[in-house]
């Protein structure tokens, strides 16, 4: 059976930046189709190789700045997401772009993963839990829209369906 | 001509972005100025540990960094444990220690394959490095991840432990698995060794050289190991770690969120790889003496862009110590748990453990119920900021005299190379990706 894997990057002590586990932690309580798995990835992309068991397609939710409203959802596909020039995230942690191209260079059986992103646009990130009220709502908004995709996927995955 | 009047500003430090950033003020050929700011998030730790429990301290503190969460864990227990009086059993300290090398697998990896490396080669990501080095590069990110995989083995899970307990272990790895990662280990050194010979073929700046002081703590047995009881500068000094805030004296700045630190002369030092290198670097032996003999031919320089080279001489080190260390814990008998008894009672204790970034000190006054009276935090990234500043201004005052530093990008991009071989950790645990507005 072909699977699928949601993975929420981000740190929910720096406020918004937590959006990613947030929606996880949506989808987790609402239960999630057979075939379909979601992981609250923490802070560094680069472990995505120690979440991942084989899934063909990987469903990424990060915070993002592109200077759009706060609480925008952003969504990208394969190529787009790749091609996002930002190298570092951070101090220690190369960015999601980044660390994608980096892991299809070091890991070849996940060079065949398709990644989708939903990106949702911070309004606060500094240190303190909770999201902003438009990030709240963001959050719902791609939970639901990402618990549709893994139930069609399911869906179309489980050979006994329809 | 000289360059008259102009400000050099990093607001972020490439790829070392947080709330830190440098600033230059250079007047004519003379610089003037040299101010570098950091956002230093321990030090809300310290006042968000007052009144828990001491059992509650390590799955705090452990979230100042994800990166440094296996460092700030074992300083943490071991301050702690001292305060209470407990002491480590074999299994115990060799674990801690395990954890520890896993940690600085993972840090060091990470910093010198994918954020030193490209710089010296001339390529601008390891990603581009890939197109000449495509083995290296592969190779490097799986190092990284073996790193995480001996704090999962060890700690529970690759960052945060939770398996780590004040007086012990929760959960301890069975013998396959550490035989497994054992294996793993020894077969990481060659390929490792070959990153050794080609940092050795390539030529390190002298422009942020300057003689310098080191400090790091005295190896508990003689060997290289990152855990100490006493702490040593290259002058020949030697305090108890008790006595640590005596050595280093903290002092703040008007243009800094963080305390600097000095020696009580008032001289700033360096801690971190380069520093260990320097004291103890004589200590090594197999395959890390042979990277060091490689890297090092004439012992260590006062060259703050060789730290980077220092720590892959600690990454060697560490990969080998800990296949050692799998070894010797695979020649105990297998146990699902190990935990010391104890008592609470009122202490105060201090834990000092060298870290990929330097020497960290923790430490907390209990009283007898157990609470958390006071905690203080010394990152080694706050006492490399007062040196920090000091080379980055040699470094342009050498720019300028040799005629390279009349290009602003150039000059930056030079600075950002001395402030990044600190591998100062700043601000590091937003995980945030920047999109253009068209991208959605």
């Amino acid at each position: 059976m072909r699977r699928l894997l949601v993975v929420g990057f981000g740190n929910p002590l720096q406020g918004d930046d937590g959006a990613g586990p947030a929606v996880v932690a949506r989808l987790l309580a609402g239960g999630l189709p057979a075939g379909c798995r979601a992981v609250d990835g923490g802070a560094d992309a680069l472990r995505l190789p120690d979440l991942w068991r084989g899934e063909e397609e990987v469903l990424l939710v990060d915070a993002v700045a592109s200077g759009a409203p706060p609480g925008t959802v952003h969504r990208l596909d394969h190529e787009a997401l790749l091609g996002v020039a930002q190298r570092h995230a951070t101090a220690h942690y190369l960015s999601l772009p980044e660390s994608l191209r980096w892991i299809a260079l070091a890991y070849p059986d996940m060079a065949r993963v398709r990644y989708r992103m939903w990106g949702i646009e911070a309004a606060r990130v500094a240190l303190g839990s909770g999201l902003s009220p438009a990030v709240a709502a963001a959050v719902e908004q791609t939970a639901e829209e990402i618990a549709a995709v893994c139930l069609s996927w399911s869906a179309a995955a489980d050979p006994s369906g329809p | 001509m000289a360059v008259s009047g102009r400000n050099i500003v990093i607001p972020h430090l490439g790829r070392v972005e947080g709330h830190g950033g440098i600033f230059v003020k250079i007047v004519g050929n003379a610089v003037q100025e040299v101010n570098m700011d950091i956002f230093e998030g321990s030090r809300y730790y310290e006042a968000l540990l007052k009144g828990k429990h001491f059992l509650d301290v390590q799955g705090i503190i452990t979230r100042v960094c994800a990166i440094c969460s296996a460092s700030h864990t074992v300083a943490a227990l071991t301050a702690i444990e001292n305060a209470l009086g407990v002491e480590q059993t074999e299994r115990v300290h060799a674990l801690r220690g395990l954890m520890l090398l896993g940690g600085t697998i993972e840090s060091h990896a990470l910093h010198v394959f994918a954020l030193a490396l490209p710089d010296f080669l001339g390529f601008d990501s390891v990603i581009s490095m890939a197109a000449s080095y495509p083995q290296e590069v592969a190779f490097a990110l799986r190092l990284k991840q073996l790193g995480n995989q001996v704090q999962g083995l060890v700690g529970g899970r690759a960052v945060h432990p939770v398996n780590t307990l004040v007086g012990g272990f929760g959960r301890l790895p069975r013998h396959r698995e550490l035989e497994g990662l054992r294996r793993e280990l020894v077969a990481a050194l060659d390929p490792l060794m070959r990153f050794v010979d080609l940092a050795a073929t390539i030529p390190v700046p002298e422009w942020a050289a300057q003689p310098t002081v080191y400090l790091a703590l005295r190896p508990y047995t003689d060997a290289f190991r990152f855990r100490g009881r006493s702490i040593c500068t290259s002058r020949g000094e030697e305090y108890p770690i008790e006595s640590y805030r005596d050595v280093v004296r903290e002092y703040t700045v008007e243009h800094s969120h963080a305390k600097f630190s000095a020696l009580a002369s008032g001289e700033t030092y360096m801690v971190g790889s380069l520093a260990r290198l320097k004291l103890w670097g004589d200590l090594l032996r197999g395959r890390a003496a042979e990277a060091m003999a490689k890297l090092f031919p004439s012992g260590v320089v006062d060259n703050i862009l060789l730290n980077n080279w220092a720590q892959l001489v600690e990454l060697v080190h560490a990969v080998e110590h800990a296949a050692e260390v799998c070894e010797d814990l695979l020649g105990l008998p297998e146990a699902d748990r190990e935990m010391v008894a104890y008592q609470v009672r009122a202490g105060r204790g201090v834990g000092a453990i060298e870290v990929p970034r330097g020497t960290l000190f923790h430490e907390y006054e209990i009283d007898a119920e157990g609470r958390i009276v006071s905690a203080n935090v010394i990152t080694p990234t706050a006492q490399n900021l007062a040196n920090t500043e000091r080379d980055l201004r040699t470094a342009v005052e050498h720019l300028l005299a040799a005629r390279q530093g009349d290009n602003d990008a150039t000059l930056k991009l030079n600075l950002e190379m001395v402030a990044r071989a600190y591998d100062p950790c700043i601000s590091c645990s937003v995980h945030l990706t920047r999109l253009s507005p068209a991208a959605d």
